[in-house]
């Protein structure tokens, strides 16, 4: 470091000026100075090289934070400054001084000040809890909220009756409820909230599982742990008793007491199978006709390579009905499926979803599965913090994490609008017609016009009830189009619609680059679909002639022309040593067009390079496979 | 890229502070001009064209100004470009949004169509360096500033990165002999990194903490009386640590590279009027208004009604500076008003009359009701919170349990001794107490455990 002699600056008498003199006159005073300043200097550079050659490792992002990663790293870019935002996330993430004083600094605030994060309360004898997850969405006296959430979930269990799916839903009460006199004084844990719910399910017959009940007379230090959101193991074993009998006697909430006695109505199902914990592409996990996608969370390795696997009975050794469990983390859906598989048939756990994207889970695999759903459901919904997110936009669309969406009605008075500008990535004009409601609990909407703005070309815009739903598609030269709703359909929350996804337009603008004919060139040869699978899944493949180089951000459509697509499956492959491997996500499906989008960087199929080259479309599905003649058409690929 | 985050404090600061020192002397300025675009450019990397058309534009009509001088003429067209410039890019970019917004309401209350428009992002600092580039080409046309002869000095008078983003604004005459002939001491260097040490606790362990009580007050539905005034009071007590322990910062790095800059501060809080709180409170903003807008409009040479208006103009605009809303105007004719009531009972405040700790504290009351002006997200909830706060409670407000907790009583009782049983941070640095340096070193890992604990707050008058 080169400094100069000291001397006085210029301007030395201008008050305005901090003040410099020399303050290291003294030699005492010289090793303070220059120790203080070395050690200042050294310290900051010394953190910032150990970071950089010795990093604490990045976390492991499961679930909803994944896909949120995904997309910000998707749309990072050098000239707008996000690229630059996740750098210094990352090493603030990757921080040596963080992991080394923030645990001690949040010990001692906890322990001397009873302080937590913001997002935090401490209760008594160092409880915490989550501050969202107390607090009232609305006054304490406004259950409103309540009474919407509840119709919702009538709705849900509606559809997945018309659908043929018995749901059984699992209310989890709050840590806050069960905990209360763990409580800081003052704070009110709104026991209200849960009770209005669990009542108004009683009432309309949503079937359910009264966990107040069954906390009742156990200690809240025996169901959650002080210092974490997550169920001690004494709680899952009750749980998984619970549900187990449940299932098993397939009760309905209101025949419950009078049917309690009655014994078992179906007989107990085996072959039970869970996935949580199984890596990606695990045989496993591949054997499994997947209803909401196998998202998977990571277990450790000795849970997930020794006693998992001990649960297991692969491949199920007979036909009985597959049971979709839907949960949260903080339920530890990893430990509640290995205790159900004691006692039940076939699930499939869909886990790393949290608190309102559980329903949000659900509602997708009823949106991609259709009639091929499984007969049961057991679906863990953390209700109150379904609900405080209710008045979050977009928080509870089916899909809402690729699409660009936008409001139709007011949120304000629930009246569809008229007309509107969307701003967004795809800047749109609206005008809609009348909204008609149907008997049958759908709803159409009259459309008017639907207009980009600029040059784009919109393929087609699909239409969602908020915040549960699932899409209908609405083409531009549609001019009328049925929304079925899973609501009461004139107490709905909002319509949403959402054009395109956004991975694919970008955030500037998309293109229409090209039509590729699978049929007609570049598919090599049709390939007649595969026989069924013990489980009743067929596929067809068609493969390309040559690789089809589509980038990260690229997305493609796909149409069927005799058969409808909305009961399968589509998904792109790509090709990986010896196999293809599956990258494509599906994202939007209409009647008889899909959207597929590649994989983001980074994502399941860890494949490095901005672009890659595809080798298929497949459809998987149950029932009718396609018929010979039924074409599949790649109608177009959309590049920003 | 915020001071308080790690990507500065572990990679860029050394990494700086290792260039600059290893670059010739002669070269250091473009050494930091370099750094502070790289700084800068973190953020927002197209915005730096802003800053640099700002740049060139100045520095060419500072030349322009100065021939014309040379030729006998006075170059006003020049000066014209130059306000043209830099006022054409702080209107648009911070008050295009606003003007739009409200031509908007009133032609829904007339029933015509809105305006179609796309919400312009605010550039971090445009404030602060166009009001930086503005006073170098007016103190050229005035004849107090000869123009800067090389183009490297001017980059680095503008974008110089310790103070770019949210001051103190720095005129260029304060710096012009610095950025030719400025020295590098190990003295300049401790006093530096104590400066920056200081102002870093300020803003981490008072300013970010006291948020944590001021947001959800300002955020509630209702307040009760109780609840308002430590809302009110964390947010006093928020602004005040967050922008001075910025100003800090800004002077600590600057001792470090060897730049002394202008005291921002002085003991706001213990003024006695509210001319004295303009006195002390971001002195480089207060003494920009008055050289470059009160000065020119008049002052108070043209008798007492036309200074009147004078302070009200530079006050509506000083507050409309801060930020584009209604709220800004707001506290602006707010501190106006009390400076007009002042002036006119000769330059006394109506408690003048009153001991010394009296009037300090009614003018930290006056100071309280003017922050919830300037914190509101609007003024019907400025009107709502200043409600409570006079006894006003509207109905179905609740007592909000959790407001204020332990770390933040501690933190206020911290604030209030730093407030007013501390001398000033200048007056430290002149002859820094070993206590105090020793203390410093204690209290800034637990503020970088703060800082990686709570998320980054980032600085408030960021946005200005």
């Amino acid at each position: 470091m080169q400094l100069d002699r000291s001397q006085p600056d210029q301007n030395q008498d201008d008050r305005t000026l901090i003040p410099a003199p020399d303050v290291l006159s003294s030699p005492a005073r010289r090793v303070l100075g220059i120790g203080i300043s070395l050690l200042f200097v050294a310290g900051l550079a010394g953190a910032g090289l150990l970071d950089t050659f010795s990093p604490v490792p990045m976390p492991v992002l499961q679930g909803p934070e994944l896909a949120q990663d995904f997309r910000d790293r998707s749309k990072a870019a050098l000239r707008n400054g996000t690229q630059m935002s996740l750098w210094s996330r990352d090493l603030d993430t990757r921080s040596n001084v963080k992991r080394a004083l923030v645990p001690w600094y949040i010990s001692t605030l906890i322990r001397r000040l009873r302080e937590s994060d913001d997002g935090h309360i401490v209760g008594k004898e160092h409880w915490l809890f989550t501050k969202s997850r107390l607090q009232s969405p609305g006054s304490p006296n406004d259950l409103r909220q309540a009474d919407l959430g509840a119709r919702i979930l009538r709705g849900v269990e509606r559809r997945c009756t018309q659908l043929g799916t018995e749901l059984l839903l699992l209310p989890v009460p709050r840590k806050g409820y069960i905990a209360a006199e763990y409580l800081p004084d003052g704070v009110d844990a709104f026991p209200e909230f849960e009770r209005t719910i669990n009542k108004r399910l009683r009432a309309w017959g949503v079937p359910y599982i009264d966990m107040l009940k069954l906390f009742e007379g156990h200690p809240a230090d025996q169901i959650w742990y002080s210092h974490d959101t997550h169920w001690r193991p004494e709680a899952l074993r009750l749980v998984a008793n619970r549900v187990s009998r449940e299932l098993e006697i397939g009760l309905r909430p209101g025949e419950r007491d009078a049917i309690e006695s009655a014994g078992r109505t179906r007989r107990p199902k085996r072959g039970i199978l869970g996935t949580m914990g199984i890596p990606h592409k695990h045989p496993a996990a591949l054997a499994i006709p997947a209803p909401v996608g196998p998202t998977l969370q990571l277990t450790n390795r000795n849970f997930r390579e020794r006693k998992l696997p001990r649960l297991w009975r692969i491949p199920p050794t007979d036909k009985d009905p597959v049971w979709a469990i839907t949960g949260t983390s903080f339920t530890r859906g990893d430990m509640l499926v290995p205790l159900l598989a004691n006692n039940l048939g076939n699930a499939h756990f869909n886990g790393a979803t949290k608190g309102a994207l559980a329903l949000r889970s659900l509602g997708k695999g009823l949106q991609e599965l259709g009639p091929d759903l499984p007969p049961y459901w057991l679906a863990e919904i953390p209700t109150f913090q379904l609900f405080t997110q209710l008045t979050r936009k977009d928080a509870l669309v089916a899909g809402s994490d690729a699409i660009d969406f936008f409001a139709l009605t007011d949120t304000e008075d629930r009246q569809v609008l008229k007309e509107l500008d969307h701003k967004g990535p795809l800047p749109l004009h609206i005008k809609l017609g009348t909204l008609i409601h149907e008997g049958d609990g759908s709803v159409a909407i009259e459309l008017e016009r639907i207009q980009p703005q600029g040059n784009k070309k919109l393929n087609a815009v699909n239409v969602y009830q908020k915040p549960m739903g699932y899409p209908a598609l609405w083409k531009p030269d549609q001019s009328r189009l049925r929304i079925p709703l899973l609501g009461p359909t004139r107490n709905w929350s909002s319509l949403m619609a959402a054009a395109g996804p956004r991975t694919s337009i970008g955030p500037v603008r998309a293109r229409l680059v090209c039509d590729y004919d699978l049929d007609g060139g570049v598919i090599a040869a049709p390939q007649p679909a595969s026989e069924p699978s013990p489980e009743g899944i067929w596929s067809r493949v068609f493969r390309f002639e040559s690789a089809l180089p589509i980038g990260r951000h690229e997305a493609l459509w796909v149409q069927t022309t005799q058969q409808p697509i909305s009961n399968w499956n589509v998904k792109l492959l790509a090709p990986s040593g010896q196999r293809d491997r599956d990258l494509g996500n599906m994202l939007v499906r209409g009647e008889s067009t899909a959207l597929l989008c590649t994989a983001p960087a980074g994502g399941p199929g860890r494949q490095k390079g901005p672009r890659m080259k595809y080798t298929a479309v497949v459809i998987r599905g149950t029932g009718s496979p396609p018929n010979p003649d039924t074409s599949v058409r790649l109608v177009s690929l959309l590049r920003r | 890229m915020l001071f308080a985050s790690a990507t500065f404090l572990y990679y860029f600061l050394p990494l700086f502070l290792a260039v600059y020192y290893l670059t010739p002397k002669g070269a250091r300025s473009f050494t930091l001009a370099f750094a502070s675009y790289v700084f800068y450019g973190w953020w927002r990397p197209d915005f730096l064209i802003l800053m640099l058309v700002s740049t060139v534009v100045d520095f060419t009509v500072g030349g322009r100004i100065s021939n014309a001088r040379a030729r006998g003429e006075r170059g006003k067209a020049w000066l014209l470009v130059s306000l043209f410039t830099n006022l054409g890019l702080l209107a648009y970019f911070k008050y295009a949004n606003f003007g739009v917004e409200t031509l908007n309401a009133l032609m829904a209350t007339w029933g015509a169509a809105p305006i179609p428009w796309t919400k312009i992002i605010l550039p971090v600092g445009i404030s602060f360096y166009t009001f930086q580039t503005l006073s170098y080409s007016v103190d050229v046309y005035r004849g107090t500033t000869p123009p800067v002869a090389r183009f490297r000095d001017f980059l680095c008078y503008v974008a110089m990165f310790p103070q770019l983003v949210a001051g103190p604004i720095v005129r260029y005459n304060t710096v012009a002999e610095q950025l030719a002939h400025r020295t590098h001491t190990a003295s300049k260097f401790f006093q530096g990194v104590l400066a920056f040490q200081a102002g870093f606790v300020k803003k981490v362990l008072i300013a970010d903490v006291l948020a944590t009580a001021a947001d959800p007050a300002f955020a509630a539905d209702g307040l009760t009386t109780v609840d308002a005034w430590l809302g009110a009071l964390a947010y006093t007590f928020q602004i005040y640590f967050d922008f001075s322990g910025y100003s800090d910062m800004a002077i600590g790095l600057g001792l470090m590279i060897g730049f002394r800059m202008p005291i921002n501060f002085d003991s706001p809080y213990r003024s006695v009027s509210i001319t004295d709180f303009w006195r002390r409170w971001h002195v480089s903003l207060s003494s920009f208004l008055r050289d470059y807008l009160y000065l020119p409009l008049g002052g108070n040479r043209k008798g007492p009604l036309r200074t009147y208006v004078n302070l009200a103009t530079v006050m509506l605009l000083g507050g409309l500076w801060h930020g584009a809303a209604w709220t800004f105007v707001a506290w602006g004719a707010y501190q106006g008003f009390w400076l007009i009531v002042e002036r006119a009972s000769g330059k006394r405040s109506f408690y003048s009359f009153a001991p010394r700790f009296a009037q300090i504290a009614v003018t930290f009351v006056l100071a309280v009701f003017g922050w919830v002006l300037f914190r509101a997200e609007g003024l019907t909830a400025a009107g709502e919170v200043l409600g409570s706060m006079v006894g006003l409670v509207p109905e179905g407000a609740r007592s909000m349990p959790l407001l204020i907790r332990p770390i933040h009583l501690i933190a206020f009782a911290v604030g209030a001794v730093v407030i007013w049983g501390f001398p000033t941070t200048q007056r430290l640095l002149a002859k820094p107490p070993s206590w105090w340096a020793i203390a410093l070193q204690l209290l800034f890992p637990l503020a970088l455990a703060h800082m990686h604990f709570e998320q980054n707050v980032p600085f408030l008058y960021f946005q200005f």
